[in-house]
């Protein structure tokens, strides 16, 4: 027969079991579903739900000093390096070819930013401390990686709702925009056709840009050197066609690996007890303040440009200029095509897409600066 | 304290969004310069290939201008060179090649097209 002891230690798990555990399963639940069924940021959600739900079971030895997901975590989310791995690879993938054929939509990208600053201001409001607020505030970003860097550094406690926040907005980018944008546009801007002159982008001139951005923005916002530098290094490899194994191996293996341990370790730390607050729900909310007022303020931006230009700029690309590289640019083209069917804006979106990566990697740099933390 | 933390956000904002309108500004400035700089190399790879075209595809045109006929009548041929072509890829069965260089085929049109159209997430 089992005695009374060995049997309380076969059911020691069903004991541990706690309410809080319970509901972050579900939350690990819906995870699963938004990335398996919606289609949502797939990549990252997965793994989260997996570490969210594996860092929930009772009694998870995963979570104990030598476990596998705490592993993850001290490896590269403490210190910050699987985000800037991710960034390689990022900047494998993009073409800032549409940026370099129209340098003035840097400006949009930088429009595109205010979402940080003034929920920061709504954060604090509520009642967070400075560093809390603005790592809330940098999912206005819309850029994954950014959030993780910045809310890593400033609030680390914060890190699995604020991650969240950021790449399920990041997923919802489609459903998001458009409403921001006909709210704030007429029916005469939406169809304003912008001329497209395709310029020929020399290699010298593709090869300089990553290097001159880390140059310039490395020397004045030193904070976001590892932010831009490892974006431009990714970018420097494509553009160079010189080391094609490595430029295919940052935006494949690597990018893939990392992005595997990042949700693993991020999802590990949604504790139930640490993750079941008020202020989960206050991060969701503002981080979906965040995003709405970067489209508000980018094509607010877009129109005053619109003014100032006699009529050349359609509004609607204001609305690209966030991190969300390319589905920003296409729903911009999408919602230009529904008013009228030959207006082609696809291209300057784009350059304005491209500038919002940039411009959200400089803003995270800027915030960390001016926050004094490196 | 509540007041105290929002002037101190009310600064962080009006810092923060000048150091990044400045510093893209700036950087829009050097991309300016920089591809200001790029144009003249641009022009001079433009220039022989676009005489490589004229001699390969306005062959009429060429022998017409050294015969020393009006420019009028030299682009009246090209136009009609062109629309010739056109009338070409129209008639598809008479030939084999549906589609001339530098023009986009009705299939790579419905592909670009279905990719500015999919940003619907999936199972919506």
């Amino acid at each position: 027969m089992v005695d009374q002891e060995t049997l309380a230690l076969l059911l020691r798990g069903l004991g541990a079991i706690t309410w809080q555990s319970c509901v972050m399963l579900l939350v690990s639940f819906a995870l699963f579903y938004l990335a398996i069924v919606k289609d949502y940021e797939p990549l990252l959600l997965l793994p989260i739900g997996a570490g969210c739900m594996l860092a929930n079971l009772p009694l998870s030895p995963m979570m104990d000093d030598h476990g596998m997901l705490k592993i993850l975590y001290n490896m590269g989310v403490e210190n910050e390096l699987f985000p800037l791995f991710i960034f390689i690879g990022i900047g494998a993938l993009t073409d800032f070819g549409p940026l370099l054929e129209n340098p003035k939509f840097v400006l949009l990208g930088a429009a595109g930013q205010f979402g940080i600053f003034l929920v920061l201001l709504a954060a604090l409001l509520l009642g967070f401390n400075q560093k809390e607020a603005v790592s809330i505030g940098i999912i206005g970003a819309i850029d994954g990686p950014t959030s993780i860097y910045v809310s890593g550094l400033l609030a680390p406690h914060m890190l699995g709702p604020i991650t969240v926040a950021a790449y399920s907005y990041m997923s919802l980018v489609p459903i998001i925009m458009p409403p921001c944008i006909y709210a704030i546009t007429t029916k005469h801007e939406r169809t304003i056709q912008m001329e497209y002159s395709s310029r020929k982008i020399s290699r010298f001139t593709r090869i300089s840009f990553p290097i001159l951005v880390t140059v310039v923005v490395g020397s004045f916002v030193p904070f976001a050197t590892p932010l831009i530098g490892t974006l431009m290094l990714g970018n420097l490899m494509k553009e160079s066609g010189a080391v094609e194994r490595l430029c295919n191996a940052s935006s494949n293996e690597i990018a893939n690996t990392v992005t595997l341990f990042l949700g693993l370790a991020i999802g590990s730390t949604m504790g139930g007890e640490k993750f079941i607050k008020m202020d989960t729900l206050f991060i969701l909310g503002l981080g979906l303040g965040a995003f709405v007022l970067d489209c508000l303020t980018g094509v607010t931006f877009a129109k005053i440009l619109n003014v100032i230009t006699g009529g050349k700029v359609n509004p609607i690309i204001g609305a690209a200029g966030i991190s969300a590289f390319p589905m920003a640019a296409r729903v911009c083209q999408r919602v230009a095509q529904e008013e009228d069917f030959e207006n082609f804006l696809l291209m300057h979106a784009m350059g304005a897409n491209a500038a919002g990566q940039v411009a959200s990697v400089v803003a995270g740099g800027v915030v960390l600066a001016l926050m004094g933390t490196a | 304290m509540h007041t105290e933390y929002f002037a101190w956000g009310l600064k962080m904002t009006v810092i923060g969004m000048g150091l990044v309108f400045c510093m893209l500004g700036v950087l829009w400035a050097l991309l300016t310069v920089i591809l200001a700089l790029d144009k003249p190399d641009e022009e001079e790879e433009e220039a022989p290939a676009a005489s490589e075209a004229s001699e390969e595809e306005a062959a009429p045109a060429s022998q017409s201008a050294s015969a020393g006929l009006p420019a009028d009548l030299v682009s009246a041929i090209a136009i009609a060179v062109t629309k010739h072509a056109a009338a070409l890829q129209g008639g598809g069965a008479s030939i084999v090649r549906t589609t001339w260089s530098g023009q986009q085929s009705n299939w790579v049109a419905a592909g670009r097209s279905r990719q500015t159209n999919t940003w619907t997430p999936r199972g919506k």
